[in-house]
């Protein structure tokens, strides 16, 4: 049997000589740390399975069933047994939010960039407004579902949709405003290359905020999963607010399972750490309901491709459908909101 | 996992477990609490709310029980569980798999099998 530093999807090609079983090892480490398990303890995890394999000179599949299949049911035995194999939600703090709103800038730079080779490669016009369009399209949708994730944990889903929307409202009125404000004054007059030197900027400027602004390393208070002891309200809150994250579940489902917890703890008469474990790891052990998520996503890429059509007649219709930068860039994104919109439409059909 | 003693080991009575709560709901719906003290009686240990809840949910959206909001008097409600048309198929299943486990796992069977090889 191979071990050291050898990849572990060559180590299961190399046990019984078929190159699938290294396939089915890749896709069982990647299902593994698509639900959140770190990358080493996937590796260890599927790695065990290799004498099995080697021995029994049976594929993976027959022996396991799909990559899927066993990776579930690898995290519910490990659940059963008290370990969360899955690392703690991530917790976005206003320095990643920066630091990837100036990235995105970056590259927004770059296609704005590419556009203009397309467009008509001359000079461009470099408003202080045309200047600040990339990082404020890069920063207006990190903020929208900043606002929409942080409502969520405290919030019913409808309650966080809306508030997202207004979010969209507000920041669609200031940037307005700011064009209106600034969009007729003139700063230079230069080729579309000044794009890529903007781009450049951006990802410098992200650069130099992630080595000034050192990333917290405490949980702030008040966080999901800060409660403590064995305080029942705040560990029910802690639970809700786990339970919405999974963005899997809906209000009704999340209001059962809190007050089932509720009245088998009072039932028990033993607190609510010592029947459930932590909220997270508690919420982690419900079956993910795949079709509340494909349902919910359907709906925001089909309400992105409505938004990006609305878009592309707009363009169209103002510039008498002549190929332009902003009319592709439309189109780019009605494409790729629409065919997004299908595939988890269609991914909901099979799930009825 | 299990609160208490169980007659069995660990990993057999995890194997068993949605087996034996379809087991436990054959009589008549039980709210999640007496679904765990009748595991007890059945000697499986009486499982933690973590492992007995999240299970329950999972034998739910397969079908094998339904939940039904119970109001409480003067309290708060509860859910209920009730065994469905596809758990008793399920149950009387699983239990004759467990019967045809056992007999082939018997040492009389095995003695058996041993005597023609």
């Amino acid at each position: 049997m191979s071990t050291g530093l050898e990849s572990v999807q060559q180590q299961f090609t190399a046990a019984r000589g078929v190159s699938t079983d290294g396939d089915w090892a890749q896709f069982a480490v990647a299902r593994l740390v698509l639900d959140g398990v770190p990358r080493q303890v996937a590796d260890e995890a599927v790695r065990e399975l290799l004498p099995t394999v080697a021995d029994s000179g049976e594929a993976p599949a027959e022996l396991f069933g799909t990559p899927a299949d066993w990776a579930g049911k690898y995290q519910r035995e490990r659940w059963e047994n008290g370990e969360n194999v899955r690392t703690e939600p991530d917790v976005t703090t206003r320095r990643d939010l920066v630091i990837v709103s100036l990235i995105g800038a970056g590259l927004i730079s770059s296609i704005q960039f590419l556009l203009t080779l397309l467009d008509k490669g001359g000079t461009e016009v470099y408003t202080p407004m045309y200047v600040l369009f990339p990082l404020l399209l890069s920063a207006a949708p990190l903020a929208v579902l900043q606002t929409f994730h942080r409502a969520r944990v405290g919030r019913s889903f409808h309650s966080a949709v809306g508030l997202a929307a207004g979010t969209v409202v507000a920041l669609a009125l200031i940037i307005a405003t700011l064009f209106l404000t600034f969009g007729d004054s003139p700063a230079f007059e230069a080729g579309g290359f000044w794009h890529l030197v903007l781009g450049g900027a951006w990802w410098a400027a992200a650069w130099i905020v992630g080595k000034v602004w050192p990333q917290p390393d405490a949980r702030p208070a008040g966080e999901p999963g800060s409660a403590v002891g064995d305080d029942q309200a705040a560990w029910c809150d802690d639970l809700a607010a786990a339970l919405r994250r999974r963005d899997d579940m809906t209000d009704a489902r999340v209001a059962q399972i809190i007050a089932e917890s509720r009245d088998h703890i009072a039932q028990s008469g033993r607190s609510a750490r010592e029947e459930f474990g932590s909220p997270e790891s508690y919420a982690d052990r419900f079956e993910r309901a795949e079709r509340v998520r494909s349902r919910r996503l359907a709906w925001f890429w089909a309400v992105l491709a409505a938004l990006a059509a609305g878009l592309v007649l707009t363009h169209g219709t103002a510039e008498g459908w002549q190929w332009s930068g902003r009319l592709l860039t439309a189109g780019v994104l009605l494409l790729l909101s629409g065919s997004t919109a299908a595939f988890w439409l269609q991914r909901l059909l099979r799930q009825a | 996992m299990n609160d208490s003693v169980a007659a069995w080991p660990a990993a057999w009575i995890r194997a068993a477990m949605p087996t034996a709560i379809l087991a436990t709901l054959e009589r008549g719906p039980l709210h999640g609490y007496a679904i765990a003290a009748g595991l007890e009686g059945l000697g499986m240990g009486r499982p933690r709310g973590g492992s007995l809840y999240p299970l329950l949910g999972t034998l739910e959206s397969s079908g094998a029980i339904a939940a039904s909001w119970h109001e409480g008097d003067g309290g708060p409600g509860r859910r209920a569980y009730t065994l469905t048309a596809a758990g008793r198929e399920r149950l009387a299943r699983e239990r004759g798999q467990w019967t045809d486990l056992v007999t082939t796992l018997s040492s009389e069977h095995t003695d058996h099998e041993g005597e023609r090889s």
